[in-house]
């Protein structure tokens, strides 16, 4: 039920964002995707599972000294909800921070890797009151094995900016 | 061009950041690759003798030549404090107060195995861990001790032989509130670690030049100290600066002057490119912004704008060069270190360095299969032999399926990966310096894109038993590289692997370690 809420929240979100604006074309297809090598693996919505980076981001996993307040007791479909990286402190300095005029974000493209079936590629962008929407990309790997540790969806290529809501800091 | 920048670049933006019979235990009790990484961690790379030998002085302990392997799930130090954030933005300020001493000493990973069985204090200049342990303090260095009176007081109190030119040659102090970290607290952050380690393997980071050479009386080469060359630039560096300590907080400054600042860009300038390309990650064609503009620094807050806006002004990548000079290497000014190639090289290999945007290891042990490709291609195998026995058709149609079957980002196991690592880190509650089995430090969330890797040679080895057997194809294959990945190197956008070139031009006079001696007693190998 918590998991719901935390997508359905985030859905809510990013349709009030891109309310008024032409949604691009899927690049995915609408089904869900099954992955080959894993066959006794629920399979994966790759928008949802974007969606839910893009929540963690909101909730600001990535961000240096990261609060676990936005993130906690919630439960997550894909994802394994823990400070990016297992510490801020290792998860790199990214030069970007918004969090000023609540940051949200819009998914623009949810793409398979034309070579990896278990590898996606999302375009975003992020828009905040006053401010032009900034484009971000991030890759994400759906995974097949150690799923109960590291989740069913890992983030393998990071945005090199980070937005956060400004509620969520320590 | 001097190196002086590279390190201290590297030092400050870092900042931040893992044997025994044991550690040459496979999970899976592999006899071979046991075996295989046993004989490889027996080889004894300089910066791994390099790496323990801190290990030890930083427990005051011959276990730390040999530390055991932590776990992802071994329960965390208890008894460091959260003080505040690195004046940088970055890093947490960990202290451990005087009454939580003995909780940390009984929960401490390391420390809980060592407390009470330390190496004599007395040996140590009275610095005795189990009362001021050592943890992971981001910002903290070595302290640098180059002044001769002090050395030469060392020298005589260990009743050592003095250097026949009269030069005692600098040495790194691991028991010493040093750097930028918490003061009074005693530990080292992850790029403290990882230089000092080659430092004292004697193992230059960029390649010796005729101007700089091994001249002992810069003990640390051009390489780790900014004291070494540079003629009267040099020279304004020495008088302002005398310790890495100095130097962060320099770096730190808002108002460092206009003419050191120019020295610094400068050195900072890419010398060279590698040829050999990086491993994409991204495909998708968004644009995608990454300067720093004036909007976006009216949008940070807090430390992180203060110290963005620093960063903006010193123009170039001024602080945070430090993770991102591993992760490109010979293009930063690490000419001593190039990315293993796919195919070509061996994966992982002991002495190899790891480093993403904000944290750097050292691989301490690697077996021969680092990825374990070997299980791969048990599970591989009898589709393979299926397609032999039905006449071998359609290589490439069948190597696409079954790479798109075994080959993938999500389908590589960390869990298997046949190598360790050492370094300085905040994992398990913020314990330091410690060793752990990659796939432990995976588990935590960490290091994820050397999926990436694991995925491109499973690729390439496909390749090559789709051809086993016909020696014609295989020949010509491994002569064409197109398309088989051997063109990239271990480098992406996120992570890099980067291996030191062992050659004459890139190795020098070792440092010594204050104390080092103190590890005489200790009966494990400890030397090449």
């Amino acid at each position: 039920m918590r998991s719901f809420v935390v997508v359905a929240t985030l859905l809510l979100t990013v349709e009030v964002v891109a309310g008024g604006t032409k949604r691009p074309a899927p690049a995915v297809s609408p089904s869900p995707v099954l992955v080959p090598a894993a066959p006794s693996l629920a399979p994966v919505d790759p928008r949802a599972a974007a969606e839910e980076l893009l929540a963690m981001e909101l909730a600001g996993w990535r961000k240096i000294n990261p609060s676990d307040r936005c993130w906690k007791g919630k439960s997550f479909r894909y994802l394994k909800a823990a400070a990016f990286g297992g510490n801020s402190e290792e998860s790199g300095d990214p030069k970007i921070v918004l969090a000023e005029n609540d940051p949200a974000p819009r998914i623009l493209d949810v793409r398979a890797d034309p070579e990896d079936a278990t590898l996606y590629h999302v375009s975003f962008e992020v828009v905040a009151k006053g401010r032009k929407p900034k484009k971000g990309r991030l890759t994400f790997s759906v995974n097949e094995v150690n799923v109960e540790k590291i989740g069913r969806v890992s983030l393998i290529a990071q945005p090199d900016f980070v937005f956060y809501r400004k509620s969520c800091q320590p | 061009m001097s190196f002086r920048w590279y390190f201290v670049g590297f030092v400050a933006g870092l900042g931040a950041c893992s044997g025994t019979n044991e550690q040459f235990r496979h999970p899976d009790g592999d006899e071979e690759v046991r075996r295989a990484g046993a004989i490889d961690a027996m080889t004894r790379h300089p910066a791994v003798v390099g790496a323990n030998k801190i290990a030890a002085l930083n427990y005051q302990h011959c276990g730390g030549l040999s530390m055991t392997l932590l776990g992802s799930e071994d329960p965390s130090a208890k008894g460091i404090s959260i003080v505040g954030t690195h004046p940088n933005g970055v890093g947490k300020k960990r202290k451990v107060k005087t009454a939580d001493v003995p909780k940390l000493l009984a929960s401490h990973f390391y420390h809980k195995q060592y407390k009470g069985a330390r190496l004599p204090a007395s040996c140590f200049a009275g610095v005795n861990v189990d009362k001021t342990p050592t943890i992971y303090d981001y910002g903290g260095k070595p302290a640098f001790v180059k002044d001769q009176d002090v050395l030469k007081k060392y020298y005589e109190t260990k009743k050592l032989e003095a250097p026949a030119d009269e030069f005692y040659r600098p040495r790194l102090d691991f028991l010493a509130d040093a750097g930028s970290g918490v003061s009074g607290q005693l530990g080292i952050d992850c790029s403290g670690f990882v230089m000092s380690s080659f430092a004292l393997g004697g193992l230059r980071i960029r390649k010796a030049s005729p101007a700089g050479g091994n001249d002992p009386h810069h003990a640390l080469g051009a390489d780790f100290a900014f004291h070494a060359t540079g003629g009267a630039e040099g020279k304004a560096l020495d008088a302002r600066i005398d310790t890495i300590d100095e130097f962060m907080d320099y770096q730190l400054r808002d108002g460092a002057d206009d003419r050191l600042k120019k020295i610094f860009q400068e050195s900072s300038l890419p010398e060279q490119s590698q040829s050999v390309m990086e491993v994409p990650l991204h495909s998708v064609d968004a644009p995608v912004e990454s300067d720093l503009t004036e909007e976006d620094v009216e949008e940070l807050h807090g430390a992180e704008a203060k110290y963005a806006k620093v960063r903006a002004a010193e123009g170039a990548d001024f602080t945070d060069t430090g993770a991102r000079a591993f992760m490109t290497g010979a293009a930063w000014g690490l000419t001593c270190f190039q990315s293993p190639r796919f195919a070509l090289e061996t994966p992982v290999r002991t002495g190899d360095v790891i480093a993403n945007r904000g944290h750097v290891v050292l691989v301490s042990r690697a077996g021969s299969d680092p990825y374990r490709m070997d299980k791969i291609r048990a599970r591989a195998q009898p589709a393979i032999d299926a397609w032999r026995k039905a006449g071998a058709k359609d290589r490439p149609g069948f190597y696409k399926k079954m790479k798109a079957l075994h080959c993938g980002v999500g389908a590589m196991n960390h869990s298997t990966w046949d190598f360790d690592i050492l370094q300085s880190s905040p994992v398990s509650g913020g314990v330091g310096v410690d060793q752990m089995r990659i796939g432990e430090y995976m588990d935590t969330g960490a290091f994820t894109s050397l999926k990436v890797f694991a995925a491109r040679t499973c690729a390439y080895q496909l390749g090559r038993w789709l051809r086993e057997g016909d020696s014609d194809a295989l020949t010509s294959w491994k002569n064409d590289h197109s398309g088989s990945g051997i063109e990239f190197s271990s480098r992406s956008s996120e992570i890099a692997i980067q291996r030191h070139l062992l050659t004459p031009d890139c190795k020098g006079e070792a440092l010594k370690a204050m104390n080092e001696e103190c590890l005489e007693s200790c009966t494990q190998p400890q030397t090449r």
